[in-house]
């Protein structure tokens, strides 16, 4: 069995995801075992009380380089640009196992969209408000969907009022809404969860296609729905 | 409480008394209005300690408004036993979730009654059974009913 993991996105999810999901795939079973990188931003000290990153420099780069010292049976590649129409095409293949963790859904959107057009992806994608959130697994196998897509009950990502980083000014770039770490990593966690569920067990978790968690209440709640609706 | 002690009350012991009876849409209330929605409370728990509520026939009809929330039971009438069995249905929105009494009651009516319990936006679609559903379809025994939190979008 090979491993071939993409993260897209490695701001506060993405950064929460890398260390665990690196330290269990290095004591997998596996002939090859590799992960992807790809974020066209840097790492900014505002950042820090959520982010963990050693040195300056683009996020996908770095990371990848700290991961690498650490876990030598995996190799870690990089992708030093933000996902856009222009290149979606040579980063996203037929068969990988992807894990969106960007901050806006005008990327999910896209990501959503061209996925559909390829027969077989796991897409775990995962997001947040300041103290809930909610991961979405969208699986399609041989042509045909298994799970919902991520914009299948979700208007708000089908017509996304935000956007692209690669389409927004410096100015919009710089501004940025708080944020809470342990958010972050609860959405991560359940990222972890989808790994798990579908790569070690092998189960396709149709019945938990959307997993929402709200921390001032301590909940977590998993939910089923219709690939069509 | 007459409507004539309700009114010898300040409005932040009627609005008390409104939290106690579990009733809703009352903290923007005037004084009057408070007090008349407490008066048609107590009318309605009288009218029902004396009858059963029906449940409403048929989809794509809106049954009449028949109050708060705890007001919405529906109760089935066991044809083996005779007995009346108060039927829940499962309503989520995002992480929360729970079981109230609203067989017999529109997608849009629960969706106003419980948007402050369960934190329900008013863009909101409803799902029922896995399936988008109008504001219009009447929930019966055996559904499950989930309004759809927009999906996080920071990361």
């Amino acid at each position: 069995m090979d491993i071939n993991i993409k993260i897209i996105g490695l701001g506060g999810i993405g950064t929460m995801l890398t260390g665990p999901l690196s330290r269990y795939i290095q004591y997998m079973r596996a002939s090859e075992k590799c992960m992807t990188f790809i974020d066209g931003d840097a790492f900014e000290f505002k950042n820090q009380d959520r982010q963990d990153f050693l040195e300056m420099g683009n996020k996908a780069a770095v990371k990848a380089r700290e991961l690498s010292e650490i876990f030598q049976d995996i190799i870690y590649e990089d992708i030093s640009e933000y996902v856009t129409l222009g290149n979606i095409e040579s980063i996203i293949n037929d068969g990988d196992f992807i894990f969106l963790c960007v901050d806006n859904h005008a990327t999910r959107k896209m990501v959503s969209d061209y996925v559909r057009r390829l027969d077989n992806i796991i897409l775990i994608s995962g997001g947040n408000e300041y103290t809930n959130g909610n991961v979405q697994i969208y699986i399609r196998k041989e042509g045909s969907d298994i799970t919902p897509t991520l914009t299948a009950y979700h208007p708000e990502i089908e017509r996304p009022e935000d956007k692209n980083p690669a389409d927004m000014s410096c100015e919009e770039l710089a501004q940025s809404e708080p944020q809470l770490i342990f958010t972050n990593l609860t959405v991560a966690t359940i990222m972890c969860w989808a790994f798990y569920t579908i790569m070690t067990l092998k189960v396709e978790p149709t019945t938990s296609s959307e997993i929402y968690f709200d921390i001032e209440t301590m909940s977590v709640r998993p939910t089923a729905r219709l690939t069509k609706s | 409480m007459n409507a004539k002690e309700m009114r010898e009350c300040t409005v932040k012991e009627l609005k008390s008394i409104c939290k106690e009876e579990g009733l809703t849409g009352y903290s923007k209330l005037t004084k009057d209005e408070v007090v008349a929605k407490l008066i048609a409370n107590n009318r309605k728990k009288t009218r029902q300690s004396k009858a059963s509520i029906a449940p409403a026939s048929g989809s794509g009809t809106t049954p009449a408004s028949k109050g708060p929330l705890k007001d919405m039971s529906c109760e089935m009438e066991s044809h083996k036993t005779g007995s009346k069995v108060e039927t829940m249905i499962t309503v989520s929105c995002g992480a929360n979730s729970g079981d109230f009494p609203v067989c017999g009651r529109s997608v849009a009516e629960v969706s106003d009654f419980l948007k402050d319990v369960l934190n329900v936006s008013s863009l909101a679609n409803g799902v029922v059974n896995g399936v988008k559903a109008a504001g219009s379809y009447i929930l019966s025994e055996g559904d499950t009913l989930e309004f759809v939190k927009p999906a996080g979008s920071k990361g």
